[in-house]
């Protein structure tokens, strides 16, 4: 009986119903919108940064964050590398060797830091393949070695030619090589470009004589929102005498202080649009019940409850929030679905730079769920806090004065 | 005539007036505390780096950012400090002597970048005074005293007063060591000065790095206003061979953030004043349909669609003119309260208390904001009050009448 009144009221008059419901409608397109440009950026943010070297966790010696030499480095059996690889938020697994090198080609020697990998699993974290300009991948038999364009420029070496790297290894090992580039990669970053070399992780084991040891495991994850959930999973699987885990708010602390004010900064912009949109609903409504004054007080002249009137109108403007909410998540998730393909970019003269520091130029929105329900839920309680409006004003009125005035 | 019916319709209906004035009193605050906000992120991020570290402009011997190697200093750089403290736009420059090395405390050892300070005008260009959280500035030790970054001491594990051993090669390549003592310690969100910088008395490096009175190094502040090229175009001009570089160069993926968050500013106004136009049109629309009987009566005896058309445009842009400066004062009003007390952001994080990144944040608008703000809101109420009015126009006045 309430629910047919209450859908009538609603049909009765189109035109008021359906500003009410677009005002409605677009907040939720517009709060969406905010959401998921904030928080598109936020993972831009994040996943960049760990795209760009070291994944959203690691585990490691746990010496080896303090001190970063070959004796810190660890063992690693291959059912932990297949227990990550089965977990279902990882999305990639890298065992890694880091060092330093000399390299020399002919009278010229620089420093250089040496990257042990499995090369098909490290493509998924830093992209090995997308940044080949010249030559082959390596593979995990191959014998040769990638490097970077800067560092080919500078020691004058091409492809096919054999460098050779000279360090110290595990435990004090003496360890010389000689590698033939196969491929060379172009970084954006030109520390990276001027200085890394890449090699097959058997290649480096053997190089700084550390069978079957690592430095590091890098693990990305298929959203960084897992992180607890995998880095504890990894806490049980690991032998806590020999290894942990780190996460890139440990290794990155600069990233995370930028995480920490965006969150801060997305939280506030969007008490602030709620405001905004807050007020405009709060017009409609106030004029819709204006509007009606001369129907509440002929109601209630002719001996309706104010209870009921009340229950009717709540049930009414539910409706109306909720046919909005549902329009406006439809409008919003085209929106975004086309934003979230078509990212803005901005032009820029700083193109090179961002892309070197690995940040993308271009304002992302995100697609994730929550972006939606959360907005949508907090647009539906706006709506019914000012709902108390009008019930508060039914409360109030006067039949007699309310029958003139309309 | 137009504007006087105009003006009497917006007090005619106080509550539906109030309403539209209302929005718009809560969209010029939205903008203007919205842009303070991110301001005052972004400033208190940047300044943290650029006022604290960076600076405005280096200069550098242009072979010295290679490999920082102290045999190459800056010509007559003191001297060209000297001048440059004269000119205009510029509000204080600093020398620094900059040797790479090792800090070493009784139980660990880092890699450090020890800065030979001039006491008084380094205080007045980065105010490294101004950010010790322990000790004092160069007070109270006599003897070699140097002030190191609070990670830096965490990871030493020293204390005020303790002693710490600096190594490093002097100038003609000889390894060289002097004991410092810990006179302050600095707290910073930049990591540069956090962890990775010492700071001594020049006049103690010189003597232990053996080159003269040389200097690597001098930092410009400059004048919020001014532009930091034409310094260093004018700089260029008066004395060669010199490497002069605004922050945008030595820090570019600062420059980057900086524009990344001036672009997304802007969206993020954007979204708000089309919100607010939205909110208006909507109100403004209800307003005039429900008008439909009174403007009916108004045609009917005569009133042509131009005059109608121009009078609900009138009513708005009177209830923009009363709105956006209300909106303004309490805009101006929140932030200047802000801007006093300071916004708490502590329960949004323990992090960035942990980084020495204030965590009570200072709003700030400058003055052009406010006018752009104001005339912005009054072209959006303006363009809200078309399709309403359009739509009051398109009725025909006897079926006006009739209705309701």
């Amino acid at each position: 009986m309430i629910l047919i009144l209450a859908w009538r009221n609603i049909w009765r008059n189109k035109r008021r119903s359906l500003i009410t419901l677009s005002s409605i409608a677009f907040a939720v397109l517009f709060a969406t919108m905010m959401m998921s440009m904030q928080y598109g950026s936020f993972e831009q943010l994040i996943d960049n940064s760990v795209k760009f070297y070291t994944g959203h966790f690691q585990i490691q010696n746990p010496d080896y964050w303090q001190n970063k030499t070959l004796n810190n480095s660890m063992t690693y059996s291959n059912d932990l590398l297949k227990d990550l690889d089965q977990n279902e938020g990882v999305k990639a697994v890298s065992p890694r060797i880091e060092s330093f090198a000399l390299a020399a080609y002919g009278t010229i020697t620089k420093a250089t830091m040496v990257l042990g990998i499995e090369p098909a699993r490290e493509d998924q974290i830093i992209g090995l393949t997308s940044k080949l300009k010249k030559g082959k991948m390596i593979t995990t038999e191959s014998d040769g070695i990638l490097i970077g364009t800067g560092l080919a420029e500078y020691l004058n070496i091409g492809l096919d030619d054999t460098l050779v790297l000279i360090s110290q290894g595990y435990h004090g090992v003496n360890a010389a090589g000689l590698f033939v580039i196969e491929g060379i990669l172009k970084f954006p970053n030109p520390m990276q470009d001027k200085g890394l070399i890449c090699m097959p992780l058997k290649k480096a084991q053997w190089f700084y004589g550390m069978e079957n040891r690592l430095t590091s495991l890098s693990i990305l994850l298929k959203d960084h929102k897992l992180l607890p959930e995998v880095m504890s999973a990894a806490n049980s699987l690991i032998d806590k005498e020999n290894q942990q885990t780190i996460d890139w708010r440990a290794m990155t602390p600069e990233l995370l202080q930028l995480a920490e004010i965006k969150y801060a900064s997305t939280d506030i912009m969007t008490r602030i649009l709620y405001a905004v949109i807050g007020f405009g609903m709060f017009g409609t409504f106030l004029m819709m019940t204006a509007e009606r004054m001369r129907e509440i007080g002929v109601m209630l002249a002719i001996g309706m409850k104010r209870k009921l009137l009340q229950t009717i109108t709540f049930v009414e403007v539910f409706m109306l929030s909720a046919l909005g909410v549902g329009a406006g998540l439809i409008m919003s998730l085209v929106i975004i679905l086309y934003l979230h393909y078509n990212p803005i970019e901005l032009g820029s003269t700083y193109n090179e730079i961002a892309e070197a520091y690995g940040i993308e130029m271009v304002i992302d929105f995100s697609m994730k769920g929550f972006v939606f329900y959360s907005q949508a839920l907090a647009i539906i309680i706006i709506t019914l806090i000012l709902s108390f409006y009008p019930l508060i004003i039914i409360n109030r009125t006067k039949p007699v004065d309310a029958i003139r005035e309309g | 005539m137009l504007f006087k019916i105009a003006w009497k319709n917006v007090w005619r209906s106080r509550g539906r007036s109030l309403v539209v004035i209302g929005s718009i009193i809560v969209g010029v605050w939205a903008l203007l505390f919205g842009t303070g906000f991110m301001n005052g992120f972004m400033v208190g991020y940047m300044a943290n780096i650029i006022d604290h570290d960076i600076s405005n402009i280096q200069i550098h011997n242009p072979e010295f950012k290679k490999d920082y190697d102290v045999k190459y200093w800056i010509k007559d750089g003191k001297k060209k400090a000297e001048a440059m403290r004269e000119w205009e736009g510029v509000r204080g420059a600093t020398t620094r002597i900059i040797v790479s090395g090792m800090i070493s405390s009784p139980k660990k050892a880092s890699g450090v970048q020890i800065r030979g300070i001039d006491l008084e005008n380094e205080s007045k260009v980065t105010s490294l005074d101004s950010i010790i959280n322990e000790g004092t500035y160069f007070e109270g030790i006599k003897r070699n005293p140097i002030i190191i970054g609070s990670k830096l001491a965490e990871n030493l594990s020293v204390k005020l007063r303790s002693k710490v051993v600096l190594t490093f090669n002097d100038g003609h390549g000889n390894i060289t060591a002097g004991a410092f003592r810990i006179v302050g310690i600095v707290k910073s969100s930049s990591i540069a000065i956090s962890e990775t910088y010492a700071f001594v008395r020049q006049e103690d490096l010189t003597k232990l790095i053996d080159l003269g009175d040389v200097v690597h190094e001098i930092a410009i502040l400059t004048e919020p206003q001014i532009e930091e090229a034409t310094i260093v175009a004018q700089y260029h001009k008066m004395f060669n061979n010199d490497l002069a570089e605004s922050w945008r160069e030595i820090a570019p993926e600062l420059a980057v953030m900086d524009e990344m968050y001036g672009s997304m500013l802007y969206v993020l106004m954007g979204i708000i004043l089309t919100a607010l136009i939205f909110g208006i049109v909507n109100t403004m629309l209800m307003a005039v349909l429900e008008r439909f009987r009174e403007l009916g009566m108004l045609m009917a005896v005569g009133m042509n669609k131009v005059r109608v058309y121009l009078m609900i445009l009138v009513e708005t842009v009177f209830l923009g003119i009363v709105g956006a400066p209300l909106g303004l004062l309490v805009g101006w009003l929140t932030i200047y309260y802000y801007r006093i007390n300071g916004v708490d952001l502590s329960n949004y994080s323990e992090g960035l208390e942990s980084f020495g990144y204030a965590s009570i944040l200072y709003p700030y608008v400058d003055t052009n904001v406010y006018f752009i703000v104001t005339i912005g809101v009054i072209i959006t109420t303006v363009i809200a009050a078309l399709y309403p009015a359009w739509k009051a126009v398109k009725l025909k006045p006897v079926e006006a009448l009739h209705k309701l």
